[in-house]
């Protein structure tokens, strides 16, 4: 089995233990992968402010590096998102753009759906808060919607779950946005603070020890407000966890 | 009509931490009850799918429905008025109530309009 590798900026730019983790994870599995160092950004955060035309050529270069590869996996599930849901409006009747959907994976969907990961060898005995980024909850239906009725599932917290001595925290609201929303914090920021305060207010009271998702970027931004808030809260990328990084 | 700065009106609004829990916790408890309500129903899902294509439907094709609403009520005996902005809506509302001598008694509720 073959992957291409697609590192999100922020896991480029600020947490490259997040791809160095993606790939051990991957390795491990006798998987060969291949990063191509072409690649730059997916053109989210330009689609997302209606800059369709700054966003067009980066999914015409995402398409373009990524075609030789048998899958593309990515450990973010707002920049698979954004393949596999927006760029049907950016590249419209791109013969080949249905393939590269077909096999571009969030890298919990990847583990989970084309792998069937069956265990880890590892531990973490930890109380673990499993934030639901909204991009992987209700685009890639990585996991029900509290919003919806549909039986309950999550394939992050399944693959998380198969780690000895693992502990999750039961919040109170199970898959409310962190409120990042790439350049909502920007331009909302008061809304965007106080979004994600709440969520930390979640966590800590239900005793989350270590904090992780399978997005950086709400990582990011809650990670933020942990460290200015001085609360006692470890933030990890999903993948960390997964590839065996320890907690201390 | 004026422009509303959100992020400004937001920040305003959040700066009483005690004012912002609260209106959280209000719109909480009618996103619960929702909740409550959408799983006592097994076929939700389909519901919420069908009046999602019906909405998507009727909007798509609003011009003919509103014709449509026009025919029907006016065979019924309705004066059907057309107005394609709010301040027209308000000339054509003001003429009919000055037309029935209506005039002071309801002023007052277009003004506050």
């Amino acid at each position: 089995m073959q992957v291409g590798l697609f590192i999100p900026c922020y896991i480029d730019q600020l947490y490259p233990q997040v791809g160095m983790a993606t790939v051990e994870i991957l390795e491990r599995l006798q998987i060969d992968v291949r990063f191509c160092d072409a690649q730059i950004c997916c053109g989210q955060p330009m689609a997302n402010t209606g800059c369709n035309d700054d966003a067009a050529p980066l999914a015409r270069d995402f398409l373009k590096n990524f075609a030789d590869d048998q899958y593309v996996v990515s450990p973010s599930g707002s920049c698979v998102a954004m393949v596999r849901h927006h760029y049907d409006h950016l590249l419209p009747d791109n013969a080949d753009l249905p393939a590269l959907k077909a096999k571009t994976f969030e890298l919990c969907e990847f583990l989970t759906d084309v792998v069937h990961v069956e265990q880890f060898d590892h531990a973490f005995p930890h109380q673990v808060g499993l934030h639901q980024s909204c991009h992987g909850l209700r685009e890639l239906r990585m996991g029900s919607c509290s919003e919806r009725v549909e039986p309950a599932f999550s394939k992050v917290r399944q693959l998380l779950a198969k780690l000895d001595g693992i502990r999750f925290s039961e919040l109170r609201r199970q898959d409310e946005c962190c409120g990042f929303g790439g350049t909502f914090a920007v331009n909302e920021e008061s809304v965007s603070c106080l979004m994600g305060l709440d969520r930390i207010a979640d966590h800590e009271s239900a005793g989350t020890e270590v904090l992780t998702a399978a997005d950086m970027s709400c990582l990011m931004h809650l990670q933020g407000l942990i460290r200015r808030q001085k609360k006692n809260i470890k933030v990890m990328h999903v993948a960390e966890i997964l590839a065996g990084y320890p907690a201390e | 009509m004026h422009a509303i700065e959100h992020a400004k009106e937001a920040k305003d609004f959040i700066e009483s931490r005690g004012r912002a829990a609260w209106h959280d916790s209000a719109l909480w408890f009618v996103r619960a009850k929702r909740d409550k309500a959408a799983q006592s129903l097994p076929e939700w899902e389909t519901l919420r799918e069908t009046a999602s294509q019906i909405k998507q439907h009727t909007a798509s094709r609003l011009a003919d429905y509103l014709e449509q609403f026009e025919a029907n009520a006016t065979r019924l005996g309705a004066t059907v008025h057309w107005a394609a902005t709010a301040d027209e809506h308000n000339r054509i509302v003001m003429e009919i109530l000055q037309r029935h001598d209506a005039q002071e008694g309801c002023q007052k509720q277009i003004d506050a309009d």
